[in-house]
């Protein structure tokens, strides 16, 4: 069993005129195996084709994906988009772009769906990494 | 055009990891000159799926999530795509049918079903044919119910007690939530892109 403390600030001075954006939270976690030390995938533009967290049997796991905004991990910039798709319907719930990043909980809808990417064009390098909720 | 600076640390003893965990990202987000941005806080229902954000409503945009109880069993789901059907039928039993428009390629395995007489939490437990599927739980425990209209969605994330979530949407599909047992509030936070 592990502990996990995400933090994660939002700021910005320029949003309103009025007031800056300050957000700020942070939650403790308790983590189980199985876990996915931080990894990285090079995400095309196949549908289905590159699973991240397949269902296991616990109910959510923690999941941090980002895109590095390279082709595959050297000097080679991209701008394409990477979708954070459901296994079970393809469907994109997240697009990462150059640089962004994601935190959740995902929920494997009792064993049955899983996470995969899909780039909008070519190839884009992703890290990413999880931890079943314990 | 403005910017907003997300920063994300993840710190902790990974023992499985065999090294101390120590993750720290930031980005520079831009929005648009005429950014929506979004600041609520939703109360959650255990029986009724609650449009947060509508896809119509936002183009791309960073979304932010809290569930703000901190009672343990007050967890919120957020569906990452719903639809509604007015073609359901049940009758006090896991079995269900609808009309095979509205399940073409639409219903999946692990949607979450909400609408009246159903049991929290129930969800698609597997699909039979093009106009059939069993659900978790036997639904429609008052008698037979024909064309009764069902919101069904699509798991992507569970919010317990005080967690949080920060993602960029592509807005391509609404995005809802229900929760467990009570009435928790979600704080929803969208910036658009």
């Amino acid at each position: 069993m592990a502990t996990v403390t995400p933090t994660l600030t939002i700021s910005s001075s320029d949003a309103f005129s009025s007031n800056n954006i300050s957000v700020s939270a942070t939650a403790n976690l308790t983590a189980v195996a199985p876990m996915q030390d931080m990894s990285t995938i090079i995400a095309e533009a196949t549908d289905g084709a590159n699973s991240i967290i397949k269902p296991t049997s616990a109910a959510v796991a923690y999941l941090y994906i980002r895109h590095t905004s390279t082709t595959n991990g050297t000097t080679a910039n991209t701008t394409d988009s990477v979708d954070v798709e459901f296994t079970t319907s393809d469907i994109c719930f997240a697009r990462l772009g150059p640089g962004e990043f994601l935190f959740m909980p995902f929920n494997f809808a009792g064993v049955t769906n899983g996470v995969q990417l899909e780039t909008t064009a070519n190839t884009v390098l992703c890290e990413y990494m999880w931890f079943t909720k314990g | 055009m403005s910017t907003l600076t997300p920063t994300l640390t993840l710190t902790g003893t990974a023992a499985d990891f065999g090294a101390k965990l120590a993750l720290s990202v930031t980005d520079s987000l831009a929005l648009a000159t005429t950014s929506i941005v979004h600041n609520s806080q939703e109360v959650m229902s255990s029986t009724a799926h609650t449009t947060i954000a509508a896809l119509g409503d936002y183009t791309k945009s960073y979304v932010f999530l809290k569930n703000l109880s901190s009672t343990a069993n007050q967890i919120i789901t957020i569906t990452g795509r719903s639809f509604s059907s007015a073609t359901v039928d049940y009758n006090n039993d896991p079995t269900t049918t609808m009309d095979a428009a509205d399940m073409l390629n639409k219903l999946v395995v692990g949607m979450s079903i909400h609408g009246t007489d159903i049991p929290a939490e129930t969800t698609v437990a597997s699909i039979t044919n093009t106009t059939t599927f069993e659900a978790s739980a036997t639904i429609g425990a008052s008698g037979a119910q024909s064309n009764v209209t069902c919101v069904f969605g699509e798991q992507m994330m569970t919010l317990g007690a005080g967690e949080f979530a920060f993602f960029p949407w592509a807005s391509t599909y609404d995005l809802g939530a229900f929760c467990a047992t009570g009435t928790p509030t979600l704080e929803v936070r969208i910036f658009q892109a």
